[in-house]
Protein backbone atom coordinates (compact mmCIF):
# COMPACT_ATOMS: atom_id res chain seq x y z
CA UNK A 1 0.00 0.00 0.00
CA UNK A 2 2.85 2.45 1.16
CA UNK A 3 5.26 3.29 -1.52
CA UNK A 4 8.49 0.95 -1.05
CA UNK A 5 11.29 2.97 0.76
CA UNK A 6 8.97 4.92 2.21
CA UNK A 7 7.51 2.77 5.15
CA UNK A 8 9.96 4.39 7.84
CA UNK A 9 9.42 7.81 7.31
CA UNK A 10 5.82 7.29 7.18
CA UNK A 11 5.97 5.94 10.52
CA UNK A 12 8.22 9.07 11.62
CA UNK A 13 5.71 11.67 10.56
CA UNK A 14 2.80 9.88 11.85
CA UNK A 15 4.30 9.53 14.96
CA UNK A 16 5.96 12.69 15.16
CA UNK A 17 2.71 14.57 14.12
CA UNK A 18 1.07 12.64 17.29
CA UNK A 19 3.36 13.31 19.65
CA UNK A 20 3.31 16.81 18.07
CA UNK A 21 -0.29 17.22 18.75
CA UNK A 22 -0.68 15.32 22.21
CA UNK A 23 1.74 17.34 24.06
CA UNK A 24 -0.20 20.36 22.66
CA UNK A 25 -3.39 18.97 23.97
CA UNK A 26 -2.44 17.98 27.38
CA UNK A 27 -0.80 22.09 27.70
CA UNK A 28 -4.12 23.33 26.54
CA UNK A 29 -6.00 21.58 29.12
CA UNK A 30 -3.19 23.47 31.61
CA UNK A 31 -0.48 21.01 31.87
CA UNK A 32 2.16 23.15 33.25
CA UNK A 33 4.87 23.75 30.99
CA UNK A 34 8.76 24.03 30.90
CA UNK A 35 9.79 25.88 28.01
CA UNK A 36 13.20 27.05 26.61
CA UNK A 37 13.24 30.74 26.22
CA UNK A 38 13.98 32.59 23.01
CA UNK A 39 15.91 35.81 24.09
CA UNK A 40 15.59 36.33 20.45
CA UNK A 41 12.27 36.90 20.51
CA UNK A 42 12.11 38.81 23.51
CA UNK A 43 15.14 40.92 21.91
CA UNK A 44 12.43 42.01 19.04
CA UNK A 45 10.57 44.12 21.48
CA UNK A 46 13.70 45.97 23.03
CA UNK A 47 15.14 46.40 19.29
CA UNK A 48 11.82 48.14 18.23
CA UNK A 49 11.84 50.16 21.49
CA UNK A 50 15.27 51.28 20.32
CA UNK A 51 13.80 52.57 17.05
CA UNK A 52 11.21 53.98 18.81
CA UNK A 53 14.21 56.46 21.10
CA UNK A 54 16.22 56.81 18.08
CA UNK A 55 13.20 58.30 15.95
CA UNK A 56 14.75 55.97 13.20
CA UNK A 57 12.88 53.26 11.10
CA UNK A 58 13.00 49.40 11.28
CA UNK A 59 13.74 47.54 8.10
CA UNK A 60 12.70 43.87 7.18
CA UNK A 61 14.27 41.35 4.63
CA UNK A 62 12.00 38.10 4.42
CA UNK A 63 14.90 36.02 2.47
CA UNK A 64 16.06 34.84 -0.96
CA UNK A 65 13.75 32.10 -1.33
CA UNK A 66 9.81 31.59 -1.66
CA UNK A 67 7.12 29.39 -3.22
CA UNK A 68 9.05 28.72 -5.76
CA UNK A 69 11.45 26.42 -4.30
CA UNK A 70 8.96 25.05 -2.25
CA UNK A 71 11.48 23.11 -0.12
CA UNK A 72 12.13 26.60 1.49
CA UNK A 73 8.84 27.77 1.42
CA UNK A 74 8.31 26.65 5.59
CA UNK A 75 11.15 28.27 6.19
CA UNK A 76 9.76 31.54 4.17
CA UNK A 77 6.18 30.84 6.16
CA UNK A 78 8.15 31.00 9.34
CA UNK A 79 9.82 33.94 8.55
CA UNK A 80 6.44 35.61 7.74
CA UNK A 81 5.06 34.72 11.22
CA UNK A 82 7.96 36.85 12.93
CA UNK A 83 7.51 39.62 10.31
CA UNK A 84 4.03 39.81 11.78
CA UNK A 85 5.40 40.03 15.02
CA UNK A 86 7.65 42.72 13.94
CA UNK A 87 5.40 44.47 12.15
CA UNK A 88 2.72 44.81 14.59
CA UNK A 89 5.49 45.96 17.68
CA UNK A 90 6.08 48.85 15.19
CA UNK A 91 2.70 49.89 14.30
CA UNK A 92 2.05 49.62 18.00
CA UNK A 93 5.27 52.01 18.99
CA UNK A 94 4.73 54.38 15.94
CA UNK A 95 7.93 53.12 14.61
CA UNK A 96 8.34 53.21 10.53
CA UNK A 97 8.50 49.65 9.13
CA UNK A 98 9.77 48.81 5.73
CA UNK A 99 9.30 45.08 3.83
CA UNK A 100 12.34 45.32 1.36
CA UNK A 101 11.43 41.74 -0.78
CA UNK A 102 13.20 40.33 -3.42
CA UNK A 103 10.72 37.84 -3.66
CA UNK A 104 7.50 38.99 -5.34
CA UNK A 105 5.52 36.04 -5.34
CA UNK A 106 5.42 36.69 -1.47
CA UNK A 107 4.50 40.54 -1.62
CA UNK A 108 0.64 40.16 -1.84
CA UNK A 109 0.97 37.34 1.34
CA UNK A 110 3.54 40.07 3.74
CA UNK A 111 1.27 43.28 2.53
CA UNK A 112 -1.63 41.42 3.93
CA UNK A 113 0.22 40.45 6.91
CA UNK A 114 1.91 43.75 8.11
CA UNK A 115 -1.63 45.54 6.61
CA UNK A 116 -3.47 43.23 9.53
CA UNK A 117 -0.59 44.52 11.94
CA UNK A 118 -1.34 47.99 11.75
CA UNK A 119 -5.15 47.21 11.77
CA UNK A 120 -4.80 44.71 15.22
CA UNK A 121 -2.36 48.00 16.37
CA UNK A 122 -5.35 50.40 15.79
CA UNK A 123 -2.79 52.50 13.23
CA UNK A 124 -4.57 51.46 9.95
CA UNK A 125 -4.35 54.87 8.84
CA UNK A 126 -0.77 55.04 9.24
CA UNK A 127 -0.12 51.46 6.67
CA UNK A 128 1.07 52.47 3.32
CA UNK A 129 1.33 49.69 1.02
CA UNK A 130 3.00 50.79 -1.93
CA UNK A 131 5.50 52.43 0.23
CA UNK A 132 5.86 50.19 2.70
CA UNK A 133 6.02 46.72 1.41
CA UNK A 134 8.83 47.21 -1.41
CA UNK A 135 9.63 44.86 -4.12
CA UNK A 136 13.53 46.28 -4.48
CA UNK A 137 14.54 43.91 -7.40
CA UNK A 138 15.46 40.32 -8.04
CA UNK A 139 19.26 40.00 -6.80
CA UNK A 140 19.64 40.55 -2.60
CA UNK A 141 23.24 41.64 -3.46
CA UNK A 142 22.39 44.70 -4.83
CA UNK A 143 19.29 45.94 -3.32
CA UNK A 144 19.55 45.48 0.20
CA UNK A 145 22.59 47.48 1.00
CA UNK A 146 21.00 50.57 -0.75
CA UNK A 147 17.79 50.25 1.23
CA UNK A 148 19.36 49.88 4.37
CA UNK A 149 22.47 53.09 3.84
CA UNK A 150 19.31 54.92 2.53
CA UNK A 151 16.79 54.52 5.60
CA UNK A 152 19.07 54.55 8.17
CA UNK A 153 17.43 51.64 10.01
CA UNK A 154 17.84 51.29 14.12
CA UNK A 155 16.82 47.96 14.25
CA UNK A 156 16.98 45.41 10.68
CA UNK A 157 15.03 41.86 10.42
CA UNK A 158 16.72 39.14 8.57
CA UNK A 159 14.25 36.44 9.28
CA UNK A 160 13.77 33.87 6.24
CA UNK A 161 15.48 32.18 4.23
CA UNK A 162 18.60 33.24 2.88
CA UNK A 163 21.03 32.70 -0.03
CA UNK A 164 24.55 35.00 -0.02
CA UNK A 165 23.28 37.98 -0.17
CA UNK A 166 22.12 37.47 4.05
CA UNK A 167 25.82 39.95 4.38
CA UNK A 168 24.74 42.64 1.94
CA UNK A 169 22.10 43.36 4.56
CA UNK A 170 23.66 42.57 7.76
CA UNK A 171 26.74 44.46 7.04
CA UNK A 172 25.36 47.39 6.33
CA UNK A 173 22.96 47.28 8.89
CA UNK A 174 26.47 47.05 11.00
CA UNK A 175 27.73 50.16 9.64
CA UNK A 176 24.39 52.42 10.37
CA UNK A 177 24.35 51.10 13.58
CA UNK A 178 21.66 49.00 13.77
CA UNK A 179 20.51 45.50 15.77
CA UNK A 180 20.10 42.80 13.37
CA UNK A 181 18.06 39.56 14.65
CA UNK A 182 18.13 37.13 12.13
CA UNK A 183 17.00 33.61 11.32
CA UNK A 184 17.23 30.70 9.55
CA UNK A 185 16.82 26.95 9.57
CA UNK A 186 19.17 26.14 6.45
CA UNK A 187 22.82 25.29 6.69
CA UNK A 188 24.13 27.51 4.44
CA UNK A 189 23.98 31.02 5.88
CA UNK A 190 23.90 30.00 10.02
CA UNK A 191 27.65 30.91 10.18
CA UNK A 192 27.39 34.20 8.63
CA UNK A 193 24.65 34.93 10.57
CA UNK A 194 26.23 33.94 13.93
CA UNK A 195 28.96 36.45 13.36
CA UNK A 196 27.10 39.46 12.02
CA UNK A 197 23.30 38.94 13.97
CA UNK A 198 23.17 40.87 17.26
CA UNK A 199 20.34 37.47 17.78
CA UNK A 200 20.11 34.73 15.40
CA UNK A 201 17.73 32.26 15.50
CA UNK A 202 19.36 29.27 14.69
CA UNK A 203 17.78 25.76 13.02
CA UNK A 204 14.53 24.59 14.47
CA UNK A 205 14.09 28.27 16.45
CA UNK A 206 12.93 29.66 13.21
CA UNK A 207 9.95 26.79 13.50
CA UNK A 208 9.81 27.45 16.83
CA UNK A 209 9.34 31.54 17.18
CA UNK A 210 6.00 31.75 15.68
CA UNK A 211 4.46 29.34 18.80
CA UNK A 212 6.62 31.36 21.06
CA UNK A 213 5.45 34.55 19.58
CA UNK A 214 1.93 34.11 20.21
CA UNK A 215 1.95 32.54 23.97
CA UNK A 216 -1.06 29.98 23.06
CA UNK A 217 -0.66 27.41 25.43
CA UNK A 218 -1.66 24.84 22.52
CA UNK A 219 1.12 26.08 20.32
CA UNK A 220 3.92 26.25 23.04
CA UNK A 221 3.26 22.60 23.78
CA UNK A 222 3.72 21.61 20.20
CA UNK A 223 6.92 23.09 20.43
CA UNK A 224 7.78 21.08 23.75
CA UNK A 225 6.40 18.35 21.45
CA UNK A 226 8.90 19.45 18.50
CA UNK A 227 11.74 18.98 21.39
CA UNK A 228 10.52 15.87 22.34
CA UNK A 229 11.07 14.87 18.23
CA UNK A 230 14.38 15.98 18.65
CA UNK A 231 15.31 13.71 21.40
CA UNK A 232 13.89 10.69 20.13
CA UNK A 233 15.78 12.00 17.20
CA UNK A 234 19.41 11.72 19.16
CA UNK A 235 18.49 8.55 20.58
CA UNK A 236 17.79 7.01 17.49
CA UNK A 237 21.31 8.07 16.56
CA UNK A 238 22.58 6.83 19.88
CA UNK A 239 21.33 3.78 18.99
CA UNK A 240 22.48 3.50 15.05
CA UNK A 241 26.31 4.64 16.81
CA UNK A 242 26.45 1.20 18.76
CA UNK A 243 24.59 -0.97 16.52
CA UNK A 244 27.26 0.28 13.44
CA UNK A 245 29.70 0.06 16.22
CA UNK A 246 29.28 -3.85 17.33
CA UNK A 247 28.81 -4.94 13.74
CA UNK A 248 24.90 -4.85 13.16
CA UNK A 249 25.11 -2.08 10.34
CA UNK A 250 22.63 -4.38 8.07
CA UNK A 251 20.14 -4.01 11.03
CA UNK A 252 20.19 -0.18 10.42
CA UNK A 253 20.16 -0.23 6.88
CA UNK A 254 17.48 -2.81 6.55
CA UNK A 255 15.20 0.36 8.70
CA UNK A 256 16.24 2.68 6.37
CA UNK A 257 14.92 0.75 3.70
CA UNK A 258 11.85 -0.05 4.28
CA UNK B 1 -15.96 38.06 5.96
CA UNK B 2 -14.57 36.07 8.46
CA UNK B 3 -14.71 32.60 6.23
CA UNK B 4 -13.35 33.88 3.39
CA UNK B 5 -10.44 35.01 5.18
CA UNK B 6 -9.77 32.75 7.90
CA UNK B 7 -11.71 29.64 7.45
CA UNK B 8 -11.80 28.96 3.30
CA UNK B 9 -7.75 29.87 3.34
CA UNK B 10 -6.50 27.75 5.92
CA UNK B 11 -9.51 24.67 4.70
CA UNK B 12 -7.29 25.20 1.06
CA UNK B 13 -4.24 25.07 2.76
CA UNK B 14 -5.48 21.89 4.48
CA UNK B 15 -6.87 19.44 2.06
CA UNK B 16 -4.21 20.33 -0.65
CA UNK B 17 -1.50 19.37 2.37
CA UNK B 18 -2.92 16.12 3.29
CA UNK B 19 -3.18 15.18 -0.49
CA UNK B 20 0.10 15.58 -1.04
CA UNK B 21 1.38 14.20 1.33
CA UNK B 22 -1.34 11.08 1.37
CA UNK B 23 0.17 11.03 -2.83
CA UNK B 24 3.77 11.30 -1.29
CA UNK B 25 3.67 8.41 0.29
CA UNK B 26 0.61 5.92 -1.14
CA UNK B 27 1.53 6.78 -4.86
CA UNK B 28 -1.81 5.76 -6.29
CA UNK B 29 0.02 5.64 -9.55
CA UNK B 30 -0.61 7.43 -12.32
CA UNK B 31 -3.83 9.35 -11.04
CA UNK B 32 -1.74 10.31 -8.27
CA UNK B 33 1.69 11.53 -10.30
CA UNK B 34 -1.56 13.90 -12.25
CA UNK B 35 -2.54 15.55 -9.10
CA UNK B 36 1.26 16.90 -8.68
CA UNK B 37 1.19 17.90 -11.87
CA UNK B 38 -1.68 19.83 -11.40
CA UNK B 39 -0.41 21.69 -8.55
CA UNK B 40 2.67 22.20 -9.95
CA UNK B 41 1.75 24.36 -12.77
CA UNK B 42 -0.91 25.92 -9.91
CA UNK B 43 2.53 27.13 -8.50
CA UNK B 44 3.78 28.27 -11.42
CA UNK B 45 0.50 30.04 -12.18
CA UNK B 46 0.36 31.68 -9.01
CA UNK B 47 3.72 33.02 -9.57
CA UNK B 48 3.56 34.20 -12.76
CA UNK B 49 0.87 36.42 -11.40
CA UNK B 50 2.79 37.60 -8.61
CA UNK B 51 4.98 39.06 -11.45
CA UNK B 52 2.67 41.09 -12.39
CA UNK B 53 1.90 42.75 -8.87
CA UNK B 54 5.41 43.39 -8.40
CA UNK B 55 5.02 45.33 -11.87
CA UNK B 56 2.18 46.99 -10.23
CA UNK B 57 4.20 47.57 -6.88
CA UNK B 58 7.48 49.10 -8.47
CA UNK B 59 5.14 51.52 -11.30
CA UNK B 60 3.05 52.64 -8.10
CA UNK B 61 6.16 53.58 -5.70
CA UNK B 62 8.41 55.41 -8.59
CA UNK B 63 5.20 57.20 -10.03
CA UNK B 64 4.83 59.10 -7.01
CA UNK B 65 8.68 59.52 -6.32
CA UNK B 66 9.04 60.97 -10.05
CA UNK B 67 5.57 63.07 -9.53
CA UNK B 68 6.45 64.17 -5.81
CA UNK B 69 10.34 64.63 -7.15
CA UNK B 70 11.71 63.41 -3.89
CA UNK B 71 15.18 64.36 -2.72
CA UNK B 72 17.67 62.41 -5.00
CA UNK B 73 15.95 59.88 -6.07
CA UNK B 74 13.08 60.98 -8.57
CA UNK B 75 15.77 60.80 -11.75
CA UNK B 76 16.49 56.73 -10.72
CA UNK B 77 13.16 55.94 -10.19
CA UNK B 78 12.61 57.67 -14.23
CA UNK B 79 14.86 55.82 -15.34
CA UNK B 80 14.08 52.52 -14.17
CA UNK B 81 10.46 53.06 -15.58
CA UNK B 82 11.91 54.23 -18.73
CA UNK B 83 13.93 50.59 -18.75
CA UNK B 84 11.09 48.32 -17.34
CA UNK B 85 8.84 50.08 -20.12
CA UNK B 86 11.24 49.61 -22.54
CA UNK B 87 11.78 46.03 -22.38
CA UNK B 88 8.34 45.53 -22.07
CA UNK B 89 7.28 46.87 -24.92
CA UNK B 90 10.62 45.34 -26.96
CA UNK B 91 9.56 42.14 -25.60
CA UNK B 92 5.79 42.28 -26.42
CA UNK B 93 6.68 43.48 -29.57
CA UNK B 94 10.10 41.04 -30.93
CA UNK B 95 9.73 38.33 -28.45
CA UNK B 96 11.86 37.79 -25.95
CA UNK B 97 13.82 35.14 -27.72
CA UNK B 98 14.57 37.72 -30.46
CA UNK B 99 18.11 38.62 -31.27
CA UNK B 100 16.97 42.33 -30.87
CA UNK B 101 15.90 41.64 -27.19
CA UNK B 102 18.48 39.27 -26.29
CA UNK B 103 21.28 42.18 -27.37
CA UNK B 104 19.18 44.65 -25.42
CA UNK B 105 19.42 42.45 -22.68
CA UNK B 106 22.97 41.34 -22.83
CA UNK B 107 24.31 44.69 -22.95
CA UNK B 108 22.40 46.52 -20.49
CA UNK B 109 21.26 44.26 -17.79
CA UNK B 110 23.57 41.43 -18.95
CA UNK B 111 26.68 43.32 -18.52
CA UNK B 112 26.00 45.02 -14.93
CA UNK B 113 25.04 41.63 -13.46
CA UNK B 114 27.83 40.70 -14.49
CA UNK B 115 29.78 43.71 -13.55
CA UNK B 116 28.20 43.25 -9.88
CA UNK B 117 28.78 39.77 -9.43
CA UNK B 118 32.22 40.03 -10.01
CA UNK B 119 32.61 43.07 -7.33
CA UNK B 120 30.41 41.10 -5.42
CA UNK B 121 33.04 38.33 -4.41
CA UNK B 122 35.37 40.84 -2.94
CA UNK B 123 32.56 42.48 -1.32
CA UNK B 124 31.34 39.63 0.39
CA UNK B 125 34.90 39.10 1.91
CA UNK B 126 35.37 42.31 2.80
CA UNK B 127 31.56 42.70 4.65
CA UNK B 128 32.23 39.70 6.30
CA UNK B 129 35.51 40.60 7.86
CA UNK B 130 33.76 44.34 8.74
CA UNK B 131 31.01 42.74 10.62
CA UNK B 132 32.70 39.89 12.04
CA UNK B 133 32.93 40.73 15.99
CA UNK B 134 35.35 38.22 18.14
CA UNK B 135 33.53 39.06 21.47
CA UNK B 136 33.07 35.64 23.40
CA UNK B 137 34.97 32.46 23.17
CA UNK B 138 32.34 30.72 20.73
CA UNK B 139 33.43 33.84 18.42
CA UNK B 140 36.88 32.40 18.80
CA UNK B 141 36.03 29.00 17.97
CA UNK B 142 34.47 30.16 14.67
CA UNK B 143 37.32 32.24 13.57
CA UNK B 144 39.94 29.53 14.16
CA UNK B 145 37.41 27.18 12.37
CA UNK B 146 37.37 29.41 9.67
CA UNK B 147 41.28 30.17 9.34
CA UNK B 148 41.84 26.24 9.19
CA UNK B 149 39.53 26.28 6.28
CA UNK B 150 40.56 28.74 4.82
CA UNK B 151 44.25 28.61 4.69
CA UNK B 152 43.76 24.77 4.30
CA UNK B 153 41.91 25.19 1.23
CA UNK B 154 45.38 27.61 -0.30
CA UNK B 155 47.14 25.44 -2.33
CA UNK B 156 50.02 28.03 -1.04
CA UNK B 157 49.65 26.63 2.50
CA UNK B 158 49.17 23.37 0.89
CA UNK B 159 52.72 23.40 -0.55
CA UNK B 160 54.27 25.09 2.35
CA UNK B 161 53.00 23.17 5.35
CA UNK B 162 50.56 20.29 3.89
CA UNK B 163 49.24 19.04 7.91
CA UNK B 164 47.10 22.05 7.54
CA UNK B 165 44.93 20.82 4.55
CA UNK B 166 45.05 17.34 6.36
CA UNK B 167 43.36 19.24 9.31
CA UNK B 168 41.62 21.51 7.07
CA UNK B 169 39.60 17.64 5.60
CA UNK B 170 39.07 16.20 8.96
CA UNK B 171 37.80 19.97 10.14
CA UNK B 172 35.19 20.00 7.64
CA UNK B 173 34.86 15.76 7.53
CA UNK B 174 33.90 15.57 10.76
CA UNK B 175 32.84 18.08 13.62
CA UNK B 176 31.63 20.42 10.79
CA UNK B 177 29.73 17.68 9.18
CA UNK B 178 28.12 16.97 12.97
CA UNK B 179 27.46 20.26 13.01
CA UNK B 180 25.44 20.65 10.41
CA UNK B 181 23.55 17.77 10.20
CA UNK B 182 22.39 18.23 13.70
CA UNK B 183 20.86 21.62 12.38
CA UNK B 184 19.40 19.57 9.95
CA UNK B 185 17.79 17.34 11.90
CA UNK B 186 16.56 20.17 14.22
CA UNK B 187 15.49 21.74 11.36
CA UNK B 188 13.72 19.23 9.98
CA UNK B 189 11.63 18.87 13.14
CA UNK B 190 10.59 21.79 13.30
CA UNK B 191 9.62 21.79 9.49
CA UNK B 192 7.44 19.02 10.55
CA UNK B 193 5.71 20.79 13.68
CA UNK B 194 5.04 24.06 12.04
CA UNK B 195 3.26 21.46 8.88
CA UNK B 196 1.23 20.22 11.63
CA UNK B 197 0.15 23.03 13.14
CA UNK B 198 -0.66 24.31 9.14
CA UNK B 199 -2.96 21.55 8.27
CA UNK B 200 -4.73 22.00 11.55
CA UNK B 201 -5.45 25.30 11.19
CA UNK B 202 -3.33 26.87 14.04
CA UNK B 203 -0.32 28.66 12.42
CA UNK B 204 -2.42 32.07 11.74
CA UNK B 205 0.60 34.27 11.13
CA UNK B 206 0.57 34.13 7.64
CA UNK B 207 -3.10 34.31 7.28
CA UNK B 208 -4.26 38.18 7.63
CA UNK B 209 -7.01 40.09 9.81
CA UNK B 210 -10.75 38.93 10.30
Amino acid sequence: MIVEGQQFPFVILVLFWGLVVYVGWTASKGKPLQLRRLVQIDAIDEAVGRCAEMGRPCVHFPGSYSTAQKAWLTVALAGINCLRHVSYQCATAGVPFYVGSITLDLIPLMDDVVRSSYLEAGHIDDYDSAEQIRYIGSSGQTSQAPMVLRLKPAYVSMIGSYSSDFIFGAEPAKRVGAVVISGDARMSQQATMAVTSDYFLCGEEVYAASAYITKDPLLLGQVVGQDFCEFIFILMLIVGFILSGIGFENVINTLLSI
Amino acid sequence: MSIYRRSLPITITAILATLLIVQYFFGFGNAGKSLVTVFSNWNVILYTMATALGLINLSVIHSRRIINKSSGQWPYSLLLLITMISFIFIGLVYRPESETYEWLYMTTLGSITTAVYATAVLLMASATYRAFRVRTWRSWVLLIGFLIVTLGNSSMIEAIFPPLTDLQRWYVATPNMAGQRAILIGGAVGAISLGIRTIIGKERGVIGAD
